[in-house]
């Protein structure tokens, strides 16, 4: 739990997003920090302009979206540049995006997609992280996606796959605890069994957020309250992440700014129950 | 800076067949595709995608697939409203947007240049009509005031010797209809509701028009005359005043010029005082 010392528990967080702008600004409600999307900033123009307002009142922490770290090109360091360009006015203290591919020459997919859990593929993407990690100068941490799909070449399970690279580059994970889930019901693993082979002194921050249970698999939606399901796997390992900042996702089918508020602030409810244990 | 950390071949050959897969347009999906799919190509998809206790390796690719041409094609949906209710979502989406998509892939992170990129490859499309591409010029206007920055001048004083240019979130637009005032009452409702409604009638006629996102953060639009969208499309390449004194007397007729410069020093004071102008050593 050396990690600890380190990384600030900011508290419960949600994410910024457009649809709550207005009542951030005028009403500037009490909000223990916000997530951005960072690509949704890198291009200028009013978003920006408004995260400057926001960055006077709130603690921000970068997530990205389009690293796509596990792709076959070599990393796009314009957009590198342009992240590390936007850190230095957020003053985030960590840095996160996700385990998965989604770019090709002269392509991107503008989606999270799927690595074979492989051994050179843990290889290949450790060799990556540390260039990122070094060069945008922070904790930079990878979440675990929600994934469809699963390949045949595959020869680790997730958890192994996911913490290898982050053991091996020495970087951090940033623990979707809904993509777990998610990922559990459309693979059949069971995501105690994740959880229990996670290395929590890696984890510097946490997802919760809601999906949707379609004919056939889950869809990680963020457009709904969190699954009780999802509840149960967070109080269930709380006590080894009760000092990590937790931030609530909802990105689709957006309800007011207080009633997620007051989702996220479900993740409360377990620090009563430690408190009281 | 580029990195050379070495591509497994494996994770390469996979990769490589998970985007053509991506990148085939989504209309030939809509009808029983698996059964349409070329032998070898099942047999691919098998041998790579892992089947789930529910779905077969084929239907797990295809979630995929349909994410990525519903996320690109909302993206358009967002960037082009006006146009979206001009024609119904379903129209622009399988006219024009899957069409776009198929033709032009997106290639980076940044949404401004799938906007800009689409408003390009309209303009050599040869079904659009004029007020088609007029509302989708305005609505590039429009997102790119909203993505685009604006600069604080250091100065609100001209120095004429100094270049000059146009804020990036300002469009200066010609245009042969009142599209301005038109997209802003089309968008008071839904594109749902226009496809059960009469849509308003669109008047024809010879328009300058400004678009900017001023300092309060709003994007706006402002009617102007001929010869202030003249002046102003000059210093949106970038001029300076000196110069531009001379192109005035080049380009316009003694009758014209006599009118320009009896309204030019309060042209130029309202731009300065809206932030319009900056320097180029600003941008």
């Amino acid at each position: 739990m050396q990690k600890q010392t380190f990384f600030p528990n900011l508290g419960i967080g949600i994410g910024l997003r457009s649809a709550h702008y207005h009542d951030i600004l005028t009403k500037k409600p009490k909000i223990d920090w916000f997530e951005i999307i960072s690509e949704n900033y890198m291009e200028g123009g009013k978003p920006l302009e408004i995260l400057q307002k926001i960055l006077h009142y709130y603690p921000v922490v970068q997530h990205g979206v389009s690293l796509a770290i596990g792709s076959p090109t070599p990393l796009d360091f314009s957009y590198l540049k342009k992240l590390k360009e936007l850190t230095k006015l957020t003053k985030t203290p960590w840095i996160s995006d996700h385990l998965c591919w989604g770019r090709l020459p002269g392509a991107h997919f503008h989606d999270l997609l799927p690595l074979p859990y492989t051994k050179s593929v843990v290889n290949f993407v450790v060799q990556k992280a540390k260039i990122v990690q070094d060069y945008l100068e922070l904790p930079f941490a990878l979440e675990n996606l929600s994934s469809y799909l699963t390949y045949n070449e595959s020869e680790l399970t997730e958890w192994e796959f996911y913490s290898e690279i982050v053991e091996k580059a020495g970087i951090y994970m940033m623990l979707d605890i809904n993509n777990v889930y998610v990922s559990s019901k459309n693979h059949g693993f069971d995501p105690i069994a994740y959880l229990n082979h996670i290395p929590f002194e890696k984890v510097i921050q946490m997802h919760i957020a809601g999906h949707t249970q379609k004919d056939h698999y889950f869809l990680d939606t963020h457009n709904d309250h969190v699954a009780q399901e999802v509840w149960d796997l967070y109080g269930m390992i709380y006590p080894k992440v009760k000092d990590i900042s937790v931030l609530l996702e909802w990105d689709d089918d957006f309800i007011s700014l207080g009633d997620t508020l007051l989702e996220a602030n479900k993740a409360k409810q377990f620090q009563t129950l430690g408190s009281k244990a | 800076m580029i990195d050379e950390v070495v591509v497994p071949k494996e994770l390469q050959t996979i990769q490589e067949f998970f985007g053509s897969f991506l990148h085939l347009p989504i209309n030939k999906f809509n009808h029983n595709l698996e059964s349409l799919l070329p032998k070898h190509l099942k047999k691919q998809i098998a041998t790579i995608i892992k089947p789930s206790t529910a779905l077969n390796s084929f239907s797990l690719l295809q979630i995929y697939h349909q994410q990525y041409w519903w996320r690109i094609i909302d993206f358009l949906d967002n960037m082009y409203p006006l146009l979206v209710r001009l024609l119904g979502k379903e129209n622009f989406e399988s006219k024009l947007a899957i069409p776009f998509f198929s033709h032009l892939k997106p290639k980076d992170w940044r949404l401004l240049s799938i906007c800009d990129n689409f408003v390009k490859w309209l303009k050599n499309f040869p079904f659009i009509s004029c007020e088609q591409l007029e509302s989708a010029i305005l609505d590039n206007a429009y997102y790119k005031a909203y993505l685009s920055d604006f600069i604080v001048p250091k100065n609100n004083t001209i120095d004429i010797h100094a270049p000059f240019i146009l804020q990036d979130c300002i469009s200066v637009l010609s245009f042969q209809t009142k599209i301005c005032e038109y997209r802003e009452e089309m968008l008071k409702q839904s594109s749902e509701y226009w496809n059960n409604h009469c849509l308003p009638t669109l008047e024809k006629k010879r328009m300058f028009y400004i678009v900017y996102r001023n300092s309060y953060e709003n994007t706006k639009y402002e009617v102007i005359d001929f010869f202030q969208f003249e002046i102003l499309s000059k210093l949106k390449k970038g001029t300076s005043i000196e110069y531009l004194s001379k192109w005035l007397k080049e380009a316009f007729s003694d009758e014209e010029q006599i009118y320009i410069s009896t309204k030019l020093v309060e042209w130029f004071q309202k731009w300065t005082k809206k932030q319009w102008l900056i320097t180029l050593q600003e941008k």
